[in-house]
């Protein structure tokens, strides 16, 4: 299978923690980006490239996450974020009511934050259930914290969300992500599993097509 | 630089409920190059485009006839950086509005003026992108390196077509879910056999709900066409002021679009549809009633009152004419909308002007013969007259059936339009073609070029996420001509078209 460049959207905020994972995970992503470029790049000449829609979006996010998507994510735990609170903004219609008759010619600002908050909704609760049992993603590090039971958790997510094996400086960008939050946070197990699944599912490779 | 053309616009269909004024919008004056255009001639069509491809015979843009209005404009009238440029060096100096002679004399000279320049400033002049079929007012958009190397090792093809790029995107853009790793191992395992395998793929997906389901991709793309308001809908769900049920009206889009139906039904139909559905998949089911057997079954609100022989698709839906025609005589905004959403020609921005000798005749004197609005309506009148024997809400001292078609409806106007609209014909003109009523006027639509080009475009956007590039007219027009012919108007036919073009698979 050939690999695709992972490419990051921007760095997600990650509750109240979020400065310091915020900027690891940017740390990381920058690797993931240019630091994965390594060597002669061709570039597209259509340049042509399209969002998901969030109900698209949400639908891989969700076949990604073994969850289904009225479980991704409720604002205020009862409006869907992809159907309801953040239909419009995720690139949907409102035809009947809002006279939204196609999606916004370009990504609103609230978009990137309405993502996020899917995702963040989304990852955390997987880490939940996997908690709970039985683990479908982050299985090896629950059962036990280390490097080599991450880098399997890292390459099922990539797996899993792009639909492609994992580049081995993605590996290592995800890692870091680890590296630089271990010490700074209660639960690092859990940041680092939520935080590098909100790094996958919120990268450009992920949003866009 | 003073605008080379000015205009007032024509109303936005969806603020048509809001107001109930419509027709005070549409008889607005339509502006100055409408006047310079407004001298009756057998086709008047603003003259850019015609000369534009006289001067570049070669260039991709002009390969399906005409370039496409994006070649000079943003959105018509308003001009892109190229577009500037040229009205720039149009004439300097001679006062605006220019006549359409004085246009089209100078626009040759105009448009050597600034073949040397670069207009979006990406390093290619502007007449190396029009000959290279790139657009000369957008940077992201370069012409090809003719020796393209794709030198990483990434996977893709970004020289030309991808079939696993392909595959993917028909994977998000048809069935709504990227493939996961095994499908996309297992497709590309197939090697040669990849193309009959995407084209199977594309098939599984055209039945998927993301596809045709309710408010699935095809539903929605009819929305600008039906413009559904929840306020006044009948049916379930139903709004406080049930007037008609637009839920017909997608449910008959949908059926024309798929299972390999003549699209043309969607103007020339006369029938119904609708959607049901069943174990969690939805089918479109046709269906027939005389209006008193759909009044006693569905009730006063919602059956569809027009008998089957004056019948033309969904022009003639309850939806279509309660909230378009609503309360006029003469329903320009109805014949408006008609050619806006079927044939692609938004007369507000001064798209498909076909003036008619001795029009606009103001039958409900409004006005609109007045120089300044006449260039527009000298079109658009003539294209309204089949529309006016179909009733909307109501108007004037009329006690027509509502929706119905009513030979006689024009005469309950008198009061309110004049007594000379009662002598408004029905028959009227499209596209400089005469047509005797509404159903003619249907017929020539759908077999209409402009249709053809409508369609595909619909489809090539909502794919694609905009309108065909210069580089791409060529493809873009081969889909257009194939879907009459080898396509029968089946829209799926044409999808597995495009789904093979470049512009599609090439990442």
């Amino acid at each position: 299978m050939r690999p695709e460049p992972l490419r990051p959207s921007r760095p997600a905020p990650l509750g109240p923690r979020a400065p310091r994972l915020r900027r690891a995970a940017w740390a990381g992503l920058c690797l993931l980006a240019a630091g994965c470029a390594a060597g002669p790049r061709t570039t597209s000449r259509i340049n042509r490239v399209q969002a998901r829609s969030g109900e698209v979006w949400a639908r891989d996010l969700g076949n990604a996450l073994g969850l289904q998507p009225w479980e991704l994510c409720a604002e205020l735990g009862t409006r869907d974020c992809v159907e309801e609170a953040h239909r419009v903004t995720l690139g949907g219609v409102e035809p009947a009511e809002l006279g939204i008759d196609a999606p916004l010619p370009e990504p609103s600002v609230s978009a990137p934050m309405a993502a996020d908050r899917v995702a963040i909704s989304a990852c955390g609760e997987r880490f939940a259930r996997d908690k709970a049992g039985p683990a479908l993603l982050f299985g090896p590090v629950l059962e036990r914290d280390s490097r080599r039971r991450r880098a399997e958790v890292s390459e099922a997510l990539v797996l899993r969300v792009l639909g492609r094996p994992a580049q081995p400086a993605e590996l290592d960008a995800l890692e870091a992500l680890y590296d630089d939050i271990k010490d700074k946070v209660d639960d690092p197990v859990r940041s680092w599993a939520v935080g590098a699944c909100v790094v996958v599912t919120t990268s450009t490779e992920a949003l866009f097509y | 630089m003073p605008p080379l053309v000015q205009l007032q616009p024509l109303g936005e269909p969806r603020s048509r409920l809001g107001a109930a004024l419509v027709e005070a919008v549409l008889i607005v004056v339509i502006g100055l190059l409408g006047v310079l255009l407004g001298a009756p001639a057998a086709h008047a069509q603003p003259p850019g485009p015609e000369t534009f491809c006289g001067v570049y015979p070669d260039a991709p843009a002009c390969a399906g006839g005409a370039p496409p209005c994006e070649t000079c404009h943003e959105t018509p009238p308003a001009l892109n950086r190229y577009g500037e440029q040229v009205g720039e060096a149009l004439l300097p100096g001679m006062a605006r509005p220019l006549s359409a002679a004085d246009f089209t004399t100078g626009l040759p000279l105009a448009l050597a003026a600034v073949e040397g320049l670069d207009a979006d400033d990406d390093g290619w002049a502007n007449l190396e992108e029009l000959l290279a079929g790139s657009s000369p007012a957008d940077a992201g958009d370069q012409p090809a390196d003719e020796a393209c190397v794709d030198e990483d090792e990434d996977g893709w093809d970004l020289c030309g077509y991808d079939l696993d790029y392909a595959y993917k995107k028909v994977m998000l853009d048809f069935c709504g879910r990227s493939p996961s790793w095994v499908e996309r191992a297992e497709f590309n395992l197939r090697g040669g056999a990849r193309p009959a395998a995407l084209h199977r793929a594309l098939d599984a997906c055209l039945d998927s709900e993301h596809w045709l389901g309710i408010e699935g991709r095809v539903w929605n793309l009819a929305n600008s066409k039906i413009g559904p308001q929840l306020a006044v809908k009948s049916g379930n769900p139903v709004g406080p002021i049930p007037l008609a049920d637009y839920d017909d009206d997608y449910a008959y889009f949908v059926w024309t679009q798929t299972d390999g139906r003549d699209a043309r039904l969607v103007l020339t139909g006369q029938t119904f549809a609708r959607a049901r559905v069943v174990d969690g998949h939805t089918v479109y089911e046709e269906w027939d009633r005389a209006p008193r057997e759909d009044l006693e079954l569905r009730g006063g609100d919602r059956y569809q009152a027009v008998e089957k022989e004056r019948r033309a698709g969904l022009l003639t839906h309850r939806w279509f004419i309660m909230s378009n025609t609503m309360f006029t005589s003469i329903p320009r905004t109805t014949a408006a909308q008609a050619y806006r959403a079927f044939l692609g020609y938004d007369i507000a921005k001064l798209e498909g002007l076909w003036p008619v000798a001795g029009e606009p005749a103001d039958f409900d004197s409004k006005g609109v013969a007045a120089e300044a609005c006449a260039g527009c309506h000298a079109t658009l009148d003539p294209l309204t007259y089949p529309f006016t024997r179909y009733e909307g809400i109501g108007g004037g001292g009329a006690f027509s059936t509502p929706y119905s078609y009513a030979p006689n409806r024009l005469n309950a106007f008198a009061d309110e339009d004049g007594e000379r609209v009662k002598e408004a014909p029905e028959a009227g003109v499209l596209f400089g073609q005469p047509v005797a009523d509404l159903l003619e006027w249907a017929q020539v639509a759908a077999n209409s070029e402009a249709f053809r080009r409508a369609t595909v475009r619909d489809y090539w956007r909502l794919l694609l996420g905009e309108a065909p590039r210069p580089s791409e007219e060529a493809e873009f027009s081969a889909l257009v001509n194939d879907f009459g012919g080898v396509h029968g108007y089946s829209v799926e036919r044409m999808l597995h078209d495009l789904i093979d073009t470049e512009a599609y698979g090439a990442p």
